[in-house]
């Protein structure tokens, strides 16, 4: 395979062939590259034809019921108004409302009353809580940073397997490539999970151990390929 | 692909848009349909097959923002935390009739990789054989080219839609586009790979 050949093929995986005259002229020279590029061009085109529209004149009315549903709101009894009024027409709403306030006050009335008591008592570092949160979200912080080192390690494997695993030249390394597809829908499944619950300790914990098995599985493919070579 | 077709984390309309959705604004999620619905239902429609799973994924997928919105950080733009949930929607939906159909045992031989999106007047023979051919390929190089090809997304957006990086989006577009074209040309369909 020709230098160019090469370097259009790595155009099109980043999809920067637009940006690069030499190839594009390259491709109109080269009939196995041009081939390529109208072909890729024929599915492109195809594809856009597959964007569908359609009326759902219930749909929104479906939603509209299942989020009023959800928030607790009552059906056939809709707020007309601005967002704020209708948020302060709940009458529990107004009545969280009034025990807020309240709560305010003896809490403002509690602090000026405990006015000789030293600084350091009231200080919010002195809780316990507090320090517990922070620690909490420290050891949140050090567990997404070791995550992100695994994705740019995983990453550079990755790269270094494509070509190998693209080649698709013995059932070993289909089953390699089988492997790390579930890998990578368990790591999807995973970090879903986390996304909605980021401090979930047994769902970090699980995304981490599927990322070392996707390392060593990219890594056990890496010797496989060096054991075939001669 | 020159624009972005979803929003940026930091455009005001997408701030806005998130901000409503946080306080339960009906009118907020009114409006996060009118933007971005019809893209939510071509999307399901192409992962799903048909457009009653599709209307169910989207609607599913609206409940979940609802109940999770508080869990949205604001690290991504909200459209493409938005498109996850769906992604997710669809998923959930497809593993629900798998279990129902082996639960059923349905004497059905189809399934859902086999599910194609119903026919219209404007059919076009390669749209066709796209989808039948899309069907053969893994669920995430799929999707990743449904993101791209059909509705228009940014890799930068699939790594945030599909929680992968950036490069691996690249890839899988490479390969499913590759596989696509020989499975294509071995129908006919496109010049040979």
């Amino acid at each position: 395979m020709r230098t160019q050949c090469r370097g259009l093929e790595e155009a099109l995986r980043d999809g920067t062939l637009g940006e690069n005259a030499e190839l594009a002229r390259h491709a109109e020279t080269c009939p196995a590259c041009g081939e390529l590029v109208r072909a890729w061009q024929e599915l492109s085109g195809a594809a856009q034809r597959m964007r569908r529209t359609w009326q759902s004149p219930d749909l929104w009315h479906r939603i509209e019921q299942s989020l009023s549903t959800e928030s607790g709101l009552r059906e056939g009894n809709p707020v007309r108004g601005p967002g704020w009024y209708r948020a302060f027409s709940n009458r529990w709403f107004a009545a969280a409302a009034c025990a807020a306030v309240l709560v305010l006050s003896v809490s403002l009335g509690w602090v000026l009353l405990r006015d000789d008591q030293p600084q350091q008592s009231r200080s919010l570092r002195a809780d316990p809580e507090f320090d517990k949160k922070i620690l909490t979200d420290q050891a949140l912080r050090e567990t997404e940073a070791a995550e992100a080192k695994y994705i740019e390690s995983i990453d550079r494997l990755e790269k270094l397997a494509d070509p190998l695993l693209q080649k698709q030249t013995s059932p070993i390394l289909l089953n390699y490539r089988e492997r790390l597809l579930l890998l990578d829908d368990a790591i999807a499944d995973c970090r879903a999970g986390i996304q909605m619950n980021r401090s979930n300790a047994h769902l970090r914990r699980e995304l981490v151990s599927i990322y070392q098995e996707k390392q060593r599985t990219l890594l056990n493919l890496m010797k496989e390929k060096t054991d075939d070579q001669p | 692909m020159s624009d972005s077709l979803v929003s940026k984390p930091a455009d005001p309309s997408d701030e806005s848009l998130s901000e409503g959705c946080r306080r339960h604004s009906l009118a907020a999620y009114q409006r996060l349909f009118e933007t971005h619905g019809g893209r939510m239902k071509s999307l399901a429609y192409n992962i799903l097959g048909n457009t009653a799973d599709a209307e169910d994924a989207v609607q599913e997928a609206f409940l979940k923002i609802f109940r999770n919105v508080d869990s949205f950080k604001g690290d991504a733009a909200f459209s493409t935390w938005v498109f996850r949930i769906l992604v997710n929607s669809c998923r959930d939906i497809q593993r629900r009739s798998r279990r129902r159909r082996a639960e059923v045992r349905d004497s059905d031989s189809s399934d859902e990789m086999n599910a194609l999106p119903e026919p219209t007047a404007a059919d076009h023979p390669l749209r066709i054989s796209l989808e039948q051919s899309l069907r053969k390929l893994d669920a995430r190089s799929r999707t990743v080219f449904l993101l791209y090809e059909v509705e228009g997304f940014k890799h930068r957006e699939i790594a945030e839609v599909l929680n992968i990086p950036e490069g691996t989006s690249k890839n899988l577009l490479f390969h499913a586009k590759r596989e696509l074209q020989v499975l294509l040309s071995r129908a006919g369909r496109i010049g040979r790979a």
